[in-house]
């Protein structure tokens, strides 16, 4: 279980959001919503640590989520808007080492395995710098059909991917909360009924705090 | 002992070896400079033996001042920066794992040069070994510091400039201590005593640069995009 108690975040002098609390359940797929700035991309980074948090804002399993002896950051994936693949470097290269840094081992198998999944078999030895901006995207994503985890956190995950990408990502985020995984996206693109996604409007979070 | 600080480690020297520009660009300069001097001040061995040591850690100091914008510029623009600070292991040996990437690639390439740069400058040979130590201590150290300052400016479009004005102050002790070294050794005087500077300030940005640069690397992320 996932708990956002009382996050905020500003920036500059603008409230993006304030006193969002929110419980996610293993099996959720929660949908950010919120126009063009309201603070989605904010909210997956205070997330993922990436950005200061309010202290215990965010708990894991009923523990502060970035106490030294959580395992909250082994356990989720987070993809940003920047794909952190290396141009120079192979499509396998790239998977091999996103996984040793965490210390997953991966068999070539595995690799080849999800490379199918994502519709990118046969790219195995190509360097990413080649490949189109939708193929850079499977790529990132392979790493969610690699990496044992239990949150994901997918900011725009659709973005440049064509109709059956985005058929294949629905079905893969599917399975994942179906075996008990919790997804937090944002997209813009209209999610199918499959997902059964909840959603959080962020902007609703967003309200004027004393004069400002 | 940790797999992350290796699996990273390796990934930069891959890298380096692929985008060879990266490296051999600051080497070149290095070269280029050394060559340049005799053609420019005097060929005059008597002179170029007086200069000599002062020139090549210049030239030194310089090209690594050039190598060091670049350090985590290509992780922050492709966002492997982010995934970077999402491994479960400490920032600041995986800092540390970059940096020394970095060096190995473009200081340590630089010692191994540098006998043949003190023939150029026509200094003598029995000088090469203690040339070597304190350019084998002071671009380690150099890196250390720059990797400060290249944290630091890591999130504006162009921090070349602000690299050189962050980190050349703290550069200038390394740089009096090491010439100061060859001098003395030269002129047949005891160098334990700059030496043991030199391995003092190595010891004190091996322990503190990391943490100072993860810091740093930690507001980028935060305050970037």
């Amino acid at each position: 279980m996932l708990e956002l108690v009382q996050l905020n975040a500003w920036r500059d002098d603008r409230c993006l959001y304030t006193d969002l609390s929110v419980t996610v359940q293993a099996g959720d797929v929660l949908h950010l919503q919120g126009a063009n700035g309201a603070g989605k991309t904010t909210l997956l980074q205070q997330l993922a640590g990436l950005r200061a948090s309010p202290k215990a804002g965010v708990r894991w399993l009923q523990k502060p989520a970035f106490s030294l002896e959580s395992e909250y950051i082994k356990s989720l994936i987070y993809i940003g808007h920047l794909s952190g693949l290396k141009a120079a470097l192979t499509v396998s290269e790239n998977l091999k080492i996103m996984s040793s840094l965490r210390q997953h081992k991966l068999v070539e198998a595995q690799i080849e395995q999800a490379l199918v999944n994502v519709g990118l078999y046969g790219y195995d030895e190509s360097p990413v710098q080649q490949l189109s901006a939708g193929q850079k995207r499977r790529v990132a994503l392979a790493r969610l059909y690699l990496e044992p985890a239990k949150i994901w956190l997918l900011d725009e995950p659709f973005s440049s991917l064509d109709k059956q990408g985005v058929a294949d990502l629905e079905q893969c985020i599917i399975n994942f909360a179906a075996h008990g995984g919790m997804v937090l996206l944002t997209t813009h693109h209209p999610l199918s009924a499959r997902c059964a996604a909840k959603s959080l409007n962020v902007s609703a979070y967003a309200h004027a705090m004393g004069d400002d | 002992m940790n797999s992350p600080f290796f699996a990273l480690l390796r990934r930069d020297i891959k890298l380096g070896m692929r985008q060879s520009g990266e490296w051999v660009n600051p080497l070149a300069f290095f070269v280029m400079v050394i060559t340049l001097v005799p053609l420019a001040v005097s060929p005059t061995p008597a002179l170029l033996a007086q200069v000599g040591p002062g020139i090549l850690w210049i030239a030194a100091l310089l090209s690594v001042l050039l190598a060091m914008d670049s350090l985590f510029r290509q992780d922050f623009d492709d966002g492997s920066l982010e995934q970077l600070l999402l491994i479960p292991s400490p920032l600041p040996l995986l800092v540390m794992a970059k940096v020394l990437a970095h060096w190995l690639l473009t200081g340590l390439s630089l010692t191994l040069l540098s006998p043949l740069m003190a023939v150029l400058l026509n200094l003598p040979l029995s000088v090469v070994p203690v040339l070597m130590l304190t350019l084998l201590m002071g671009t380690l150290t150099l890196s250390l510091i720059s990797a400060i300052a290249a944290a630091l400016t890591v999130g504006l479009r162009r921090g070349g400039v602000l690299v050189t004005l962050i980190s050349l102050p703290l550069h200038i002790p390394v740089l009096i201590f090491a010439t100061a070294a060859v001098q003395a050794n030269i002129d047949g005087l005891p160098i334990i005593g700059f030496l043991a500077l030199l391995a003092a300030f190595l010891l004190i940005a091996l322990v503190l640069a990391p943490f100072a640069a993860a810091a740093s690397l930690r507001l980028a992320i935060a305050g970037g995009e």
